[in-house]
């Protein structure tokens, strides 16, 4: 039988990160500085990211790397040394470069989901009204009969009280509001 | 007779001197009373007026007589006399007719006395062949079970009358009556408004009395009598419902088939034919405007028995309505309609239109508004024809119903998903969802951008 234990985060993980970023440093040193330099932002944004799913980090790191991308490239085209990649870490270029990508990602992060909210609920608010319709079509055509009991219940009672309010001015000789006026709203029981 | 003899046979004695008379001494002795006719018609006569119906002349015998055939001799009947009288009630009889006649009157004393040894002792003394006192007591063991009851016991006593006068009239408790005579008793004390007497004839209907006597008769004679016994179960079974249309009221239509409408809605108008009711009522409706009583027990069985037709659903319809009048007067359109279809006449506006407007509160019952405005549209125009058939399948209409519950149902499930859904759509839980997918999308443009650029970058490389 399957158990749903909760996963554990693996120890070996980070582990295996720092041996394989050692393993980088010994084996590829002008890669490893242009990635320290280069993923400043990826890194700022694991630790100030607090959505459930790291979506912040996993949008900044594409981005960043997609930046970071072409200089590593062109790095290994030019021989793979450190004089080139020291160049490149003082190249201003490189740095507006691979932070334009990244900050293109922050952006992302934060303007993409607002769209798309509003997009959803614009829809749902249109689907609101639709249901809404259908449902007084409903209620016009087959009447109380078709409500859940308690807001049948409901009906009545704000009928009764609206019948007693009808009847109370005329015993006193007084304008009021017809039963009518004061018949519950449809559905009353949902969501308004 | 009176040709015969010159003056009128028994003028001026009582009925029931008469008829003592003719049962102690025969018809023939005490229509003749010691006076001798002519030779020539002594023979006619005695056929003419034999006591013994298997004796009795017909058509065919009169014919022979008139041809001068040579027949022979019709004795004058003595049976059922036995030598010496019994007594009862300080009278002795000697005539098995006159006692059953005596039994069937004081029904108390007879109850005890037909247990009564002296009484057997009498029947077997008297008649020495044992027949009728075998047939006596087989009468009385038939009831012994149940006899400590009333109602057996009168059972009892006029099973013992039948056996005693075979030929002659059930006696039940007071009531004297040959079964083919009942009805015009029956319809004799209705109209004098004895109640006791129409429940007396109507319970020997239903306890199997009048079966009875049937029983007692020859096998020859049930023959005759077939289609009256027939009549008679049925009328006993009709007897056991007490709903319209039927009980006494319906016994008593049956048994006198050529007798009116006794319904008080319809007052002094004769209604003969059942196809001459609803001309009347249409008549009274179109001249009132309204029936203080639209259905009365008469009017119910009057058309039950006299329909071409069955109307036993109708009538359990009716029966199942108890006191609710809209579900009466749905069970009267439902009889009317069936008179309507199968009699006369065609169109009945008042009528119809009165029933439209009465049975408008039965509309209500569907549920959907467009089904009703439908129904009252169609209810209105029927009832401007007057077609009380189609009318009647309107308000009559179970398939519809059926179907306007089931679309309630529909109705109901749909109004409660949408209930639900929006719902959901309103919810902090959909806001939220909204918000993830922004973030998923997010994250899959910034992964295609890589991925382009990864590729871009391996196409140059190469």
């Amino acid at each position: 039988m399957a158990e749903n234990k909760p996963r554990r985060p693996s120890a070996r993980k980070p582990l295996l990160a720092v041996t394989g970023f050692f393993c980088l440093i010994f084996a590829a040193l002008p890669t490893a500085i242009l990635l320290i330099v280069g993923l400043v932002p990826t890194l700022a944004a694991f630790i100030i990211d607090r959505t459930p799913g790291k979506f912040l980090m996993k949008c900044v790191a594409g981005m960043n790397v997609a930046g970071l991308l072409p200089w590593i490239y062109k790095l290994w085209m030019n021989g793979h040394d450190m004089v080139t990649a020291m160049d490149m870490s003082t190249d201003i270029f490189m740095w507006f470069s691979i932070y334009a990508a990244s900050g293109m990602g922050w952006a992302l992060f934060l303007g993409l989901p607002s769209a798309v909210a509003m997009s959803r609920v614009l829809n749902a608010k249109r689907r609101i009204y639709v249901l809404r319709e259908r449902q007084k079509a409903l209620f016009g055509e087959w009447g109380e009969c078709i409500l859940p009991p308690s807001d049948q219940r409901m009906l009545a009672e704000a009928s009764q009280e609206a019948g007693e309010e009808a009847i109370a001015p005329r015993d006193g000789e007084q304008d009021g509001g017809s039963a009518e006026n004061a018949a519950p709203p449809l559905g009353s029981n949902q969501a308004a | 007779m009176s040709l015969a003899t010159g003056k009128m046979p028994m003028a001026g004695k009582p009925d029931q001197q008469i008829i003592m008379e003719k049962v102690q001494r025969g018809s023939y002795s005490a229509m003749m009373d010691g006076e001798r006719p002519p030779f020539g018609l002594r023979e006619l006569l005695r056929g003419l007026l034999s006591d013994n119906p298997d004796d009795r002349w017909g058509f065919e015998e009169l014919e022979q007589w008139l041809g001068g055939d040579q027949r022979t001799t019709v004795k004058v009947s003595r049976g059922g006399v036995a030598d010496r009288p019994y007594e009862f009630e300080g009278k002795g009889y000697k005539s098995c007719c006159l006692l059953a006649e005596a039994f069937g009157e004081n029904l108390k004393k007879a109850e005890k006395q037909v247990y009564d040894p002296e009484f057997h002792s009498w029947l077997q003394r008297g008649f020495p062949d044992g027949t009728l006192a075998h047939a006596v007591g087989n009468a009385l063991a038939l009831g012994f079970d149940s006899a400590r009851n009333d109602k057996s016991a009168a059972r009892s006593v006029a099973r013992v009358c039948m056996q005693l006068d075979r030929f002659g009239p059930i006696r039940f408790q007071g009531v004297a009556a040959m079964p083919t005579g009942l009805g015009a008793v029956f319809l004799d004390a209705e109209l004098r408004g004895e109640e006791q007497t129409a429940g007396t004839v109507a319970a020997a209907i239903s306890q199997g009395v009048v079966n009875d006597w049937f029983e007692a008769q020859s096998n020859s004679d049930r023959v005759i009598y077939d289609k009256e016994i027939k009549e008679f179960q049925q009328i006993s079974q009709l007897l056991k419902h007490k709903g319209l249309g039927y009980g006494i009221e319906r016994c008593l239509y049956m048994l006198n088939p050529s007798i009116p409408c006794l319904s008080p809605m319809l007052g002094d108008v004769i209604v003969g034919q059942v196809s001459e009711l609803l001309p009347e009522l249409e008549r009274q409706i179109d001249h009132s405007g309204s029936f203080d009583a639209l259905v009365d027990s008469h009017l119910a069985a009057f058309i039950a028995s006299r329909i071409k037709g069955n109307i036993d659903r109708q009538l359990m319809f009716l029966e199942a309505a108890d006191d609710d009048p809209l579900k009466v007067r749905q069970g009267m359109l439902a009889i009317l309609a069936k008179v309507q279809d199968k009699h006369w006449p065609d169109e009945l506006p008042a009528l119809s239109q009165w029933f439209a407007a009465e049975l408008d509160p039965l509309i209500d019952g569907f549920h959907a508004q467009s089904t009703r405005e439908k129904l009252r549209r169609k209810v209105r125009a029927l009832g401007a024809q007057g077609d009380l058939v189609a009318l009647n399948e309107c308000f009559d209409n179970e398939a519809g119903r059926k179907e306007d519950d089931q679309g309630r149902q529909r109705a109901a499930h749909e109004f409660a998903a949408a209930s639900r859904e929006i719902s959901k759509l309103e919810s902090r839980e959909f806001q939220e969802s909204a918000q993830r997918l922004g973030w998923k999308i997010a994250v899959g443009i910034s992964n295609t951008i890589l991925t382009a650029t990864g590729a871009v970058l391996i196409f140059v490389s190469y």
